[in-house]
């Protein structure tokens, strides 16, 4: 991207014309800001350029959907929505199963710019806004950043987020999704954060709760928040950096966070109620315990109170430990949730949600996409770390844990990746830093270190004076660098630098902009096609099935059903449900018969299925459908048997070699019924290399109502009862059983006689061979 | 309770003979009862049979004539006029008749359009009255077979014979006889009986059988026909009304007196041998139960006895001893055959007849012990085993969960201690009422085995948690004691698989037609609220600290001294208390959304000139 | 024991002589909040917790504005001056009021 490359040759200069003047540096700050947030909204623009403006992928249509709900009917008919399209036929209430912040911000946007006469679509707006975000995820990084060391490093920082591909991954224009903004809302709790520690001032706590409080709104994330900020407390207490500015804004800024979480409806009670809130509370506690020990000392402070205190403190500790764990198992407290746990243990969800394991986000994270996602920021976030470390302060603990406890979490889980980015950012940024003042700094003789160091203190706030001496010998000892070492030095990390915006662009252009709602392939000769099967099939469900129609498919297209063909799904990428999710998981993995009765007892009307054996397109059901037989057998496992699936031999395939259960279930038939596309032979299927082993199978239950042009998106009608071809059978074989009873007894009169008596039945009745007539008598 | 059925079931098994003999014999005991009691009753009808029946069997008749005397009849009937006369003479009280009662049938007899019956029933009126030969023979023929060719019933021909046997006409009787006979109807092709039943079919056996030994002829009925017959009288032994007594005993009576007889081969008494009692008692008689005349005990042979399982013939020409002082009882002997247990087929032959009779040799079954284990479904660790030994009950309450199974092993021996397999080897698992009964199966070495496999065993116990019993059932149709043997409780545990989701589903449409239950929403109830006069009491002793605060700040010397009065402190806390009215508002009616509106400019207007205040505030001081 | 109920009337006296007035006003002020919440606990004890929502917001309010309290006097205390540089006390109190605004308009939605 040109703009970055601007940007860092700028920045570079930044240091050595900083002495200047204090403005001067601060329209470069500026310059440098807005050319990041530029930078970082260009490339996340592939997207729209490639393909158009469209929403992307699964949670990003539901997201739209409910936005433009809310800016139809208003936010308090939001809050109480009850959706009755999805989860047919129990419904959803959407408003309290939401983190609404997403849904907020945009509707806040359209407002405004409404109020301002600019008519804009609703659409465009949930297209746009996570780029426009990461420009302020840009803002609040180099906040955090220049809090934590320099502003220097804050710029950097603030260039790396903006164009890092862990973070563009997720916020690329159409991924109208809530990390979008949460990043931003995460950082700036975190600036905040530090910057109310700094302080002890209640102003910035309060900010910080205010912060939060949107963050919990956006992102269920918000738990790493609230599970980290009391670590730094605790930690600190630990280290013996208890002050008055800590308790100050941590207890502060804990009650009033707390009260403010409970406002969305989704949280509720949760942070006063679930174990993962508990440990915030317990360092309440714990600060407020010894806060009172240290004012009793401060009263009279001599002799053993120093042990009391400590002695105390520790007590206090064990205490609210112990009270949480009791209360835990009393009941008030709910222990750890499923996909908490999977934190901890990575194969616990495999073992027992096999639904969070079948999210391929949910699969714990390779070096590959270590290094793809943040290239070299990867390599060097340690160097920044170990600074942090050698020159702790309070800030720098904080950002010290964050750095681990990320690292940790990415990599249990791809997702997370998300939350590590931003910190390795600032790390890098604090690296790069650095490096640069340390190569830089023989540049200009005249100004010595001392005076960079001072000019550098204007912008730290106090607390920072002890620290100077220690700093400028230290500086000034690594000063002693040949000119050339420096040179060279330098230039190797341009061309890193370069390398690394190269890298972004290309991965945020190729990897990640993707709407996956439109897939594009290329021709042999480099041409490039566009495959809308998906809305193609989404526009047929609209236009020509009844309003009120049901479609039954996988949890992943329930969204794009609900928001594009606008028909009532069975389950979607909401997963609230398991028990639900599992029944069509057994719909499919059954045979046709078996799932009909499923079907009907759902009310299915239609049936929809993706299937990318003709374009060799890989995420199609077929390969999703392990799952799908997983989870079913985790809820019906009478019925159904992972096993059952496989060869003997323990492999998963579909030529003539599968397993009968395999050949014979719904979802192959639906996937490959009179399929003869493919390439040669007909019927080839391209994504699994195979010839599908069951061919040529007539349907009894359902009948094909749409398949799309590359076969991607097949739709199947389920007949009604009387639709079947059943024998038929003539009328007058056709019996009706009417009662049970075998015989009756009928009361008749004693005047009834024989010949009016209606002829009755008689069990057993003997047969009776009349004897010869007597010979006529002459 | 089901050892009771299984053994009666097995007993009308073995007792079942199939042959060309007759199986039972008419209770000439009974009978006689029936008519004896049929002589209490003052109707002419059951008068007249009662005392034919008991004339037929020989036995004394009381005296009855008082009860003629006063007999209540329709003179003008010719039927009850011939039930009176003839009782009378019967009974020997023709005395105590009155003269009336010959008006009737006279009158009959010179009716123009009289039909046979009424004929009959005049002639033998006035027989009995000892004024039978009125009639002309010739001529009276003549004209019943005119009536006969108006009426061919059956009946009509039956009431002819009879009078001809009073007319002296046997011989037409002989030459139209066996032409009747055929037109006798055969039911089932086993028995034959005449159009009108029982009477028709007596009346017409005893007057052909009578009059054939009146001419000296041999009797017309075929041997066929004759056990047809007799199994026609044999299936009506159950009559109860003294008219059917005294007919089924006239029927009985000519076929049991036409020789040869129709022979009648039972079982008598038991039809089992144990190793207790190795014999079996058959009756040999005629229809009513009297010896078969002419027949010698040498010709009562066992022809060939064959087991039923393996078709094994066992015994040959085994002849039957008479027992002393009751000819009609054959005593078979099987203690060559008691060892084996089964079923058996006997023919038996008895002057030259032949019947099959099924029979049982009961052996003796035991169990000795059984083995109850308990171990993973899938076998990953070995079974937990407890034996119990008959009849014993299991020590302990054994538990098992849905992830276990039950396995139960035992042997049947036979008295010989040698394994044995039975027809019947159940285990029951009840609770109260509800019961499954799993089938035991045999394996190679005859050792039998049950696993019951608890998560399985729920959809069959409804998946109710609790106690179970357990009992084994052994039982055999060759078994001379089953075996039912409560082992005890075990206590099940079905986990969740009770309320598993599927069930939720309805199990198809099928028969249920017409709308479901409507499902009301119901709303969480809301908990009970505390009483109004304990929340004001709260409300106001969570108020009771201000009070105490304005005390204490009073106490302290809390003043307004330093209240500045400008504009700014003014607007300060002018403002300030608007924003706090505005969130009473709020509580009581605004939304957010309008109260933001609302705030924003009260908000500014608090900060500036909270700003200035505290500015002078600062400047103040440091001055 | 005996130390710790020595200590007491001592560091009784040890407050009152050496506390400034404003810092009693606050602590009265502080202890006023710390009664009103502890008689709200009792009632949760005795009577029930029924409507969650409205126990919880006028709880947390009365913790919210104890620990506000506390840390207004933390920061108009003189002798923390060192602690809380470029905090006037009169800052303190400012943003003592700014956070009672946010914190009650929280507490009036919550209360419902």
């Amino acid at each position: 991207m040109p703009a970055t490359a601007v940007a860092k040759p700028e920045n570079g200069r930044n240091k050595g014309i900083f002495h200047n003047t204090a403005g001067f540096s601060t329209l470069i700050t500026v310059t440098v800001l807005s050319l990041a947030w530029l930078a970082g909204f260009a490339s996340r623009l592939f997207a729209v350029i490639r393909f158009e403006s469209i929403i992307h992928e699964f949670d990003p249509w539901f997201n739209y959907r409910s936005t433009a709900y809310m800016v139809q009917h208003g936010f308090y008919n939001f809050l109480n929505w009850f959706d009755e399209r999805a989860w047919y036929p129990l419904g959803r209430i959407v408003g309290g199963t939401v983190y609404p912040g997403l849904m907020i911000t945009s509707g806040t946007i359209h407002w405004i710019l409404h109020a301002l006469n600019i008519p804009i679509h609703i659409r465009d707006i949930c297209v746009f806004l996570a780029p426009v975000f990461s420009g302020l995820t840009a803002i609040a990084t180099y906040l955090l950043t220049s809090e934590i060391w320099s502003r220097g490093a804050g710029l950097f920082a603030a260039c790396f987020i903006a164009i890092v591909p862990g973070y563009s991954s997720r916020s690329v224009a159409g991924s109208y999704d809530n990390e979008g903004i949460a990043i931003f809302a995460l950082q700036f709790t975190y600036y905040l954060w530090l910057k109310s520690v700094k302080s002890g001032s209640i102003f910035w706590s309060i900010c910080t709760a205010l912060s939060y409080f949107y963050m919990v709104s956006a992102w269920g994330g918000y738990v790493f928040i609230i599970n980290l900020i009391p670590l730094h407390v605790f930690v600190l207490l630990v280290m013996g950096r208890f002050s008055q500015r800590l308790f100050v804004s941590y207890t502060v800024f804990y009650i009033i966070g707390l009260l403010l979480s409970m406002q969305i409806p989704f949280v509720g009670f949760q942070p006063i109620r679930t174990s993962e809130h508990m440990a915030a509370s317990g360092v309440f506690a714990l600060l407020m315990a010894v806060g009172a020990l240290k004012y009793l000392h401060s009263l009279n402070p001599k002799g053993q109170w120093k042990q009391l205190l400590i002695v105390g403190g520790f007590l206090a500790a064990v205490a609210v430990f112990l009270v949480v764990v009791l209360l835990t198992y009393m009941g008030v407290i709910a222990p750890w949730s499923g996909r908490f746990y999977s934190l901890w243990d990575t194969a616990y969800a495999k073992i027992h949600i096999p639904i969070i394991a079948s999210v391929s986000e949910h699969q714990p994270t390779t070096w590959s996409s270590f290094f793809f996602d943040l290239h070299v920021l990867v390599c060097t976030f340690p160097v920044g770390l170990w600074y942090c470390i050698k020159n702790i302060n309070d800030e720098r603990v904080f950002v010290a844990l964050y750095a681990l406890s990320a690292v940790y979490f990415a990599g249990v889980m791809v997702r997370l990746m998300l939350t590590l980015t931003p910190v390795v950012c600032v790390l890098a940024g604090i690296a790069f830093s650095i490096l640069l003042d340390l190569v830089l700094r023989e540049d200009e003789m005249c100004p010595p270190p001392v005076e960079s160091e001072e000019s550098k203190s204007l912008y730290d706030k106090a607390g920072k004076l002890k620290k100077r001496p220690h700093e400028t010998p230290n500086g000034a000892s690594e000063a002693g660098l040949g000119m050339n070492v420096r040179s060279g030095t330098l230039i190797a990390f341009m061309i890193l630098l370069m390398l690394f915006s190269v890298h972004c662009t290309w991965a945020t252009s190729n990897a990640y902009s993707s709407p996956s709602i439109v897939l594009a392939s290329y021709g042999n000769d480099g041409s490039r096609r566009i495959l809308d099967d998906f809305r193609e099939a989404y526009g047929w469900l609209s236009q020509n099935t009844a309003e009120d129609a049901r479609i039954m498919s996988w949890w992943d297209y329930g969204y794009q059903i609900a928001g594009m063909g606008n028909r009532t799904t069975l389950v979607d990428n909401n997963t609230w449900n398991n028990s639900h999710i599992a029944l069509v998981g057994k719909a499919m993995a059954s045979n046709e018969s078996a799932a009909y009765s499923i079907m009907t007892a759902l009310d299915v009307d239609y049936v929809l299925v993706i299937f990318g054996g003709a374009i060799g397109y890989s995420g199609d059901d077929i390969n999703k459908f392990i799952w799908m037989v997983r989870i079913a057998e985790g809820e019906h496992p009478k019925d159904i048997h992972e096993a059952d699936y496989f060869t003997e031999r323990g492999e998963y395939r579909v030529d003539s070699e599968a397993s009968k259960t395999m050949l014979n279930c719904l979802m192959y038939k639906l996937s490959y019924y009179r399929y003869d596309s493919g390439g040669s032979p007909p019927g080839y299927d391209r994504t699994r290399g195979a010839l599908p082993g069951n061919r040529g199978f007539k349907l009894t239950y359902l009948e094909e109502a749409y398949t799309t042009e590359h076969w991607l998106v097949r739709i199947y009608r389920v007949k009604k009862p009387d639709e079947f071809n059943r024998p038929r059978l003539p009328v007058a074989k056709r019996t009706i059983s009417t009662t049970n009873s075998v015989s009756k007894k009928l009361a008749i009169g004693p005047g009834t006689t024989t010949s009016k008596r209606r002829k009755g039945l008689l069990k057993n009745k003997p047969t009776v061979v009349k004897g010869k007539k007597v010979a006529r008598l002459e | 309770m089901h050892i009771n059925t299984l053994s009666i079931l097995v007993l009308c098994l073995v007792g079942c003979i199939s042959a060309n003999t007759l199986q039972g014999t008419i209770d000439v005991k009974r009978l006689q009862t029936i008519l004896q009691e049929g002589l209490k009753n003052k109707d002419v009808t059951s008068l007249y049979y009662s005392i034919k029946g008991l004339k037929d069997l020989k036995a004394p008749i009381p005296d009855v004539c008082q009860d003629i005397k006063n007999a209540k009849y329709d003179a003008k009937n010719v039927e009850q006029s011939f039930y009176l006369a003839n009782a009378a003479a019967l009974s020997g009280c023709q005395n105590s008749l009155t003269p009336e009662i010959m008006r009737t049938p006279v009158q009959v007899l010179d009716k123009k359009d009289v039909t046979i019956p009424e004929l009959y029933y005049a002639v033998y009126t006035l027989k009995a009255l000892g004024k039978g030969s009125i009639y002309d023979k010739e001529d009276g023929l003549k004209n019943l077979i005119q009536l006969l060719k108006k009426d061919d019933s059956p009946a009509n021909y039956g009431y002819v014979f009879a009078l001809c046997e009073h007319m002296g006409c046997g011989a037409w009787t002989v030459s139209h006889a066996e032409g009747v006979l055929l037109a006798a109807d055969e039911s089932d092709a086993r028995a034959l009986h005449f159009d009108g039943g029982l009477p028709v079919t007596s009346m017409l056996l005893s007057t052909i059988t009578r009059s054939y030994k009146q001419q000296k002829k041999p009797s017309p009925l075929s041997e066929e026909q004759r056990y047809k017959f007799a199994e026609y009288v044999l299936s009506r032994r159950s009559v109860t009304s003294p008219k059917g007594a005294a007919l089924l005993l006239d029927a009985a009576t000519a076929l049991a007196d036409d020789q040869p007889t129709p022979i009648s081969i039972a079982i008598k008494g038991k039809k089992y041998v144990t190793s207790e009692s190795d014999s079996i008692e058959f009756s040999i008689t005629d229809l009513l139960g009297r010896p078969v005349p002419g027949l010698k005990p040498d010709d009562v042979v066992a022809q060939s006895g064959t087991r039923l399982a393996d078709d094994v013939v066992v015994l040959s020409k085994q002849p039957l001893a008479q027992k002393p002082n009751e000819p009609t009882t054959f005593v078979l002997n099987l203690s060559k055959i008691k060892a084996q247990y089964g079923l058996y087929k006997i023919a038996l032959s008895a002057g030259g007849k032949t019947a099959n009779v099924n029979i049982a040799v009961l052996g003796e079954i035991q169990v000795s012990s059984i083995e109850v284990g308990i171990g993973d479904v899938d076998g990953t660790t070995s079974p937990k085993v407890t034996t119990v030994t008959y009849p014993n009950k299991l020590a302990e309450k054994l538990q098992a969960d849905h992830l276990q199974k039950v396995t139960l092993k035992f042997t049947v021996r036979d008295k010989w201690n040698k394994p044995a397999t039975v027809q019947q080897a159940f285990v029951r698992v009840a609770n109260g009422n509800d019961e499954t009964i799993f089938v035991a199966e045999p394996d190679n070495s005859k050792a039998y085995k049950v696993d019951l496999n608890v998560g399985s065993l729920s959809k069959h116990v409804r998946a109710a948690n609790g106690a179970y019993s357990l009992s084994v059932l052994v039982g055999d149709s060759a078994a001379a004691a089953p075996i039912a043997w409560q082992l005890g409780d075990i206590h099940f545990n079905f986990g969740r698989d009770g309320n598993a989701l599927g069930e939720v589903l309805p199990k198809s449409g099928a028969g249920h037609r017409g709308p479901l239950p409507e499902i009301a929403h119901v709303f969480r109830q809301p908990e009970p609220r505390p009483s109004r006069v304990v929340s004001d009491v709260f409300a106001a002793a969570a108020a009771a600290p201000l009070l105490l605060l304005i005390v204490l700040w009073l106490k302290l010397g809390l003043n307004f001294s330093n209240f500045p009065f400008t504009l700014s402190s003014l607007l300060f806390h002018l403002s300030l208390g608007a924003s706090l009215l505005l969130y009473y508002v709020l509580w009581v009616q605004l939304s957010m959304f309008d109260t933001l509106r609302y705030l924003l400019p009260l908000a500014g207007l608090t900060f500036l000139s909270g700003h200035r205040l505290l500015r002078r505030l600062v400047s103040n001081k440091q001055r | 024991m005996t130390s710790l109920v020595s200590v007491i009337p001592k560091l009784y006296q040890e407050y009152t002589t050496k506390t400034p007035k404003k810092l009693k006003i606050i602590d009265a002020y502080l202890l006023y909040v710390f009664l009103t919440a502890v008689i709200q606990f009792v009632y949760c004890c005795l009577v029930g917790t029924f409507p969650f929502n409205s126990f919880l917001s006028g709880f947390i309010s009365t913790v919210s504005s104890f620990v506000l309290g506390v840390c207004l006097r933390l920061q108009v205390n003189p002798e923390n001056k060192q602690e809380f540089q470029g905090l006037s006390a009169e800052r303190g109190f400012a943003d003592f009021i700014f956070a009672h605004l946010v914190l009650h308009i929280v507490v009036v939605n919550f209360i419902g």
